[in-house]
């Protein structure tokens, strides 16, 4: 699957938040691309830009961000559009978002408005995406409906006959999480973006509802981007892996190569700290230091700072670019081969 | 939902009994009653009044009773729908509230009207285009209009009033209407002397408003649903009208009551400024006469309009927020 | 897994930052300050009101005449505007004004007041004037300002008796800008220790204030307060009116306010894992109270607290100003608006409406000040 053209690709995409110092960079030159039917993890702490990347995506940037930089093409039924340097209200990303490419959150309870029903907000997207032409109001609202209902039910709600009219505050925490995943399934998108869905869940939700995204994904043919800050969820979905810090792209490669033939020392670093079932705390290193500010990155490397691996004189002199080691596995380290630029800083 | 509109009902007699005793004692307070301001009056009209008439003038008034039987023939009228006898006026008090209460809830009604139609649009426009030279200018507006009493407001109304027509008071309506019965024409009339009025006494509640509302929402904007709404591609005007306008208005609904209270006391002294024929002027006169069945019938009524709009406030948020429907 | 990583982290954390502190640290009331300054129009209003209370304070030495001082032959005279050009059209170094002069319509006996161009009275600092005690105890004759000659000069004009406005604007300051001061003190102390047993206690005292304040707040005010200034005793002092007015403003507005969001925040923060802490360390309830409730309340009321004070200074002024309350011989700047009541005298003499602008922009000063207060108490609002 591979081989076919890539669904979307973000190439060079930068975002920038203004604040009081002024422009900070969230994302830096991050590039990567998502094949049809393939999961991309993406990976990072907090801090690395893999939401606001998902955001950039949608075009539902917080007003005080911005894209900077780069673009964002998606392969759509033939077509290609751009979504990076086009207006956010404009036809094609309005003609894409929700419709095409959907997202789930984070915080099922936050996400959804706690004032309307969770049949009246999966049901929105349904009516203005997914309805067939010429139907009367009456006929609009029973279709919406019937179609709420059985989304919910393919996401394993029990009784969606009945949960349809419930309120967010009557659900349980899984039950929201399905909800919310059902509510980005509404209109069978192509794409769907992630973000950090198992996070706010227990151990035992947390598997569920990976399993569960891994069935949708089969049954209905779509691509998932990933997100998330847990390396154990990413082993157990994705196909490829994304690793970010601080904004900028470390290593890209597949799940295999990235757990067993690690190149940079920060997803090294990553892994080593991820504790397993076997393992004990002793074997549980942690990655020292924290991530530095974005208002004030380091110099050369953003790792610099926290890498065990640090050449001084260079590292905290140069920024290194991602490169490509072997097929499909890029990665931004000198230790990897990234060429060292002659003469000056770069950045 | 019944049961809760019951509870709150019930509720509402302790409180109203307890600002009927809290008034009718404090209206007592000052030293004498009414037959010793009476008599203090008629004496600067150089009328004598011997000291056997005023102790008939007591015993036909009832007022060298106890203070506790006073008030409890004063409350059981009430509980008949009998609000007592004006003294100082020598009319029942029943009459002179049904001559001027319509104009007190017109009023009333017409500031709260009017306070909803500026601060809601206004709140929402300021909180959408934050730092936009809209926002400046009505965030400067309502910093003056908070700063600026609504008796001083009253006061350069009525001046102004005075420079263009040359008359010192502001009628209710146009002279042919006073005597005609009730008419949508006189009720239009009425609504077309008053709005400005109503305008002064709501300029102060429809400032905190302003900022109360674009506050919420600019809280509100923020929330992860308004992102997943506009996510699932919702157009952003009908994302905000939705989901985050709607919710703002919750903590809205709540301070309604500190609102209400604060339009009655706008109202009252800015009838008495312009002298408008509501219960307010009538009131202030009545408290230095002692004319203490009438005080006391106007702040109880005024503090059951008030206490009213907060039991349809408390409704209308169960009605629109479903987590309050649920527990209540 | 990564909660381990966090763990760590945050025990290196410790250690680094630990080492950056010596560099660049701040105590809680500097960044406190920096934030206020940050606020243009809070520091402005600030040196503005300070400029007010210095002005009370010293009003004898500020005001050119003695408040209640009575020049019949002036009354109703208006404003007398600062010249620096004489009727040569030479700019002179010291500013002047002009004595006034009065013709009397004998049809109507309306009096018009104009400026004697020929006979002008250089203005001088610290000129003397009518005598009096310069802070209470000190026989003094000295004023900020006056001309030179000891002719009159009514920078704000005269009142309907020939008293000086500016002079009995002063005056009222003392009033009007103290008394909000003072019951917004009384009644949040008062709120205070109500609000702190509730808060603390519960149980049936905690019951009985709720529904008292839930009472006190769901009537309306102002026929409250009529009532009660009307109760207060004709024969009182101007001091003995003073503090009733400020005692009842402030119960029906501060201390029922401040009683409720002190037992809110102490019910609340009761509960915090913190307090729960300190508890469980034995520590008793004074120091509690002391180490964790206050401090992480205080700022938040003292910004609630400033914005009170114009709430309380605009009662007083209204009530006043319908003749209720403070009465002359006081004077309070709603004392002095009482004159505007007449709209006909307002219209010959427009300046009587002057004291409302000083209310207007010490109100709008003091909500300045407590804007600024309250962003620059909020933790989460950035340096």
């Amino acid at each position: 699957m591979m081989d076919d053209l890539p669904l979307l690709e973000v190439v060079d995409l930068s975002v920038t938040f203004s604040s009081r110092e002024g422009e900070v960079f969230a994302v830096d030159k991050v590039s990567f691309s998502l094949f049809p039917n393939e999961v991309l993890g993406v990976v990072g702490e907090s801090g690395s830009g893999k939401s606001v990347t998902s955001l950039s995506i949608l075009r539902v940037l917080p007003a005080s961000s911005r894209i900077a930089n780069g673009s964002i093409f998606f392969r759509d039924e033939g077509r290609t559009i751009e979504l990076a340097n086009v207006d956010s209200e404009s036809e094609p990303v309005r003609s894409v978002r929700g419709r095409r490419i959907s997202m789930i959150f984070q915080e099922p309870m936050s996400a959804f408005s706690p004032l309307h029903t969770i049949g009246n907000q999966i049901g929105e997207a349904i009516a203005l995406h997914n309805l067939p032409p010429g139907l009367s109001r009456s006929q609009r609202k029973l279709e919406v409906r019937k179609q709420t209902i059985d989304l919910l039910a393919s996401v394993g709600m029990p009784t969606p006959e009945q949960l349809i009219d419930s309120y967010p505050h009557e659900l349980s925490g899984g039950m929201r999480q399905r909800a919310l995943i059902a509510m980005g399934l509404a209109c069978h998108p192509s794409i769907l973006i992630a973000d950090e869905p198992t996070t706010a869940l227990d151990v035992t939700l947390q598997s569920q509802v990976i399993a569960l995204l891994s069935r949708l994904r089969s049954e209905q043919e779509m691509s998932i981007i990933f997100i998330t800050h847990n390396l154990g969820v990413i082993a157990e979905i994705a196909d490829r892996v994304l690793v970010m810090y601080l904004g900028r792209e470390m290593e890209t490669a597949s799940v295999d190569d990235l757990f067993h033939n690690p190149k940079h020392p920060y997803t090294r670093a990553l892994i080593r700290s991820m504790p397993t079932i076997a393992g004990t705390l002793d074997t549980l290193i942690p990655i020292e230091g924290t991530v530095p500010s974005p208002n004030n990155l380091p110099t050369g490397c953003r790792f610099q700072t926290r890498c065990p691996e640090r050449v001084d004189g260079l590292c905290n002199v140069h920024e290194p670019v991602s490169i490509e080691i072997e097929p499909g596995h890029r990665v931004a380290c000198f230790l990897s081969g990234s060429p060292v630029p002659q003469g000056g800083t770069n950045d | 939902m019944g049961r809760h509109i019951v509870r709150r009902l019930a509720a509402m007699i302790p409180v109203l009994f307890m600002i009927s005793v809290l008034t009718f004692v404090v209206i007592q307070l000052p030293p004498g009653d009414f037959v010793d301001s009476y008599v203090k009056q008629q004496r600067a009209a150089q009328v004598k009044i011997s000291p056997q008439e005023e102790a008939s003038l007591r015993a036909r008034y009832g007022v060298d009773e106890p203070l506790p039987t006073q008030y409890f023939r004063w409350m059981g009228g009430i509980l008949h729908g009998d609000l007592g006898y004006s003294l100082a006026l020598d009319q029942p008090v029943n009459e002179i509230v049904k001559s001027r209460l319509p104009y007190t809830v017109t009023i009333g009604v017409l500031s709260t009207l009017l306070l909803y139609a500026i601060a809601i649009p206004i709140g929402i426009l300021s909180a959408t285009r934050q730092y936009s030279k809209a926002d400046y200018f009505f965030s400067v507006f309502g910093f003056l209009a908070m700063g600026v009493p609504d008796f001083i407001l009253a006061v350069l109304f009525l001046w102004g009033f005075y420079k263009l027509t040359g008359d010192i008071t502001v009628g209710l309506m146009d002279p042919q209407y006073v005597s005609e019965p009730f008419s949508l024409a006189k009720g239009a009339n009425i609504i077309s002397h008053l709005w400005f009025p109503a305008l002064i006494a709501a300029s102060t509640g429809t400032a905190a408003t302003i900022r109360l509302l674009r506050a919420n929402l600019l809280d509100e904007l923020g929330k992860p649903y308004v992102t997943v709404a506009l996510a699932k591609g919702v157009p952003r005007r009908r994302v905000i009208y939705k989901y985050p306008a709607r919710m703002s208005m919750n903590p809205f609904i709540v301070s309604a009551a500190g609102l209400l209270a604060a339009l009655v006391s706008g109202e009252v002294i800015l009838s008495i400024t312009l002298g408008l024929p509501t219960l307010a002027p009538i009131f202030l006169q009545s408290l230095k006469n002692q004319d203490s069945e009438l005080a006391g019938s106007i702040v109880l009524i005024l503090s059951a309009l008030t206490v009213i709009g907060i039991l349809l406030s408390d409704i209308l948020l169960a009605v629109v927020d479903p987590r309050i429907r649920g527990s209540v | 897994m990564t909660q381990a990583t966090t763990l760590a982290q945050d025990a290196e954390q410790g250690t680094s930052t630990a080492a950056k502190l010596e560099i660049d640290v701040a105590s809680p009331s500097q960044i406190f300050r920096w934030k206020f300054m940050r606020h243009r129009l809070a520091v402005v209003s600030l040196i503005f009101l300070a400029a007010m209370y210095v002005m009370a304070t010293f009003a004898e030495f500020v005001a050119p005449y003695n408040p209640y001082a009575i020049e019949s032959s002036l009354v109703l005279a208006p404003p007398q505007p600062v010249h620096f050009i004489d009727s040569s059209g030479a700019f002179q170094a010291r500013p002047f004004v002009y004595a006034l002069k009065k013709s009397i319509d004998v049809n109507t006996g309306r009096i018009t007041y104009y400026e004697d161009v020929t006979k002008p009275l250089p203005l001088g600092l610290f000129v003397q004037g009518d005598p009096y005690e310069f802070l209470g105890f000190i026989p003094w004759d000295v004023h900020l300002f006056g001309t030179q000659s000891g002719e009159v000069y009514s920078p704000l004009g005269k009142d309907q008796l020939g008293r000086d406005l500016f002079s009995r604007i002063v005056f009222g300051g003392r009033i009007s800008l103290t008394l909000g001061f003072i019951g917004v003190f009384v009644g949040f102390f008062s709120g205070l220790i109500l609000g702190g047993i509730a808060g603390l206690r519960g149980g049936w005292f905690d019951f009985i204030l709720i529904r008292i304040t839930e009472v006190l707040t769901s009537i309306p005010t102002l026929p409250i307060w009529l009532a009660l200034a009307v109760a207060l005793p004709q024969d009182w002092t101007v001091l003995q009116t003073y503090l009733a007015v400020t005692i009842i403003l402030a119960l029906f507005g501060v201390v029922s306010g401040a009683s409720r969001t002190v037992r809110g925040k102490f019910m609340s923060l009761k509960e915090e894992g913190y307090v729960q802490a300190a508890v469980l360390d034995g520590a008793g309830t004074g120091r509690i109270i002391r180490r964790y409730l206050f401090p992480n309340f205080f700022s938040y009321q003292i910004a609630d607290l400033t914005l009170a004070i114009p709430g309380m200074i605009l009662a007083e002024t209204a009530l006043s100003f319908l003749g209720l309350g403070l009465q002359p011989p006081a004077i309070s700047w709603g004392v002095l608006l009482q004159d505007c009541r007449a709209v006909r005298v307002l219209d010959t003499a427009p300046w009587l409406f002057i004291p409302a602008v000083f209310v207007v922009v010490v109100i709008l000063a003091f909500n300045f000040i407590g804007d600024g207060l309250r962003d620059a108490a909020d933790p989460y609002s950035r340096v």
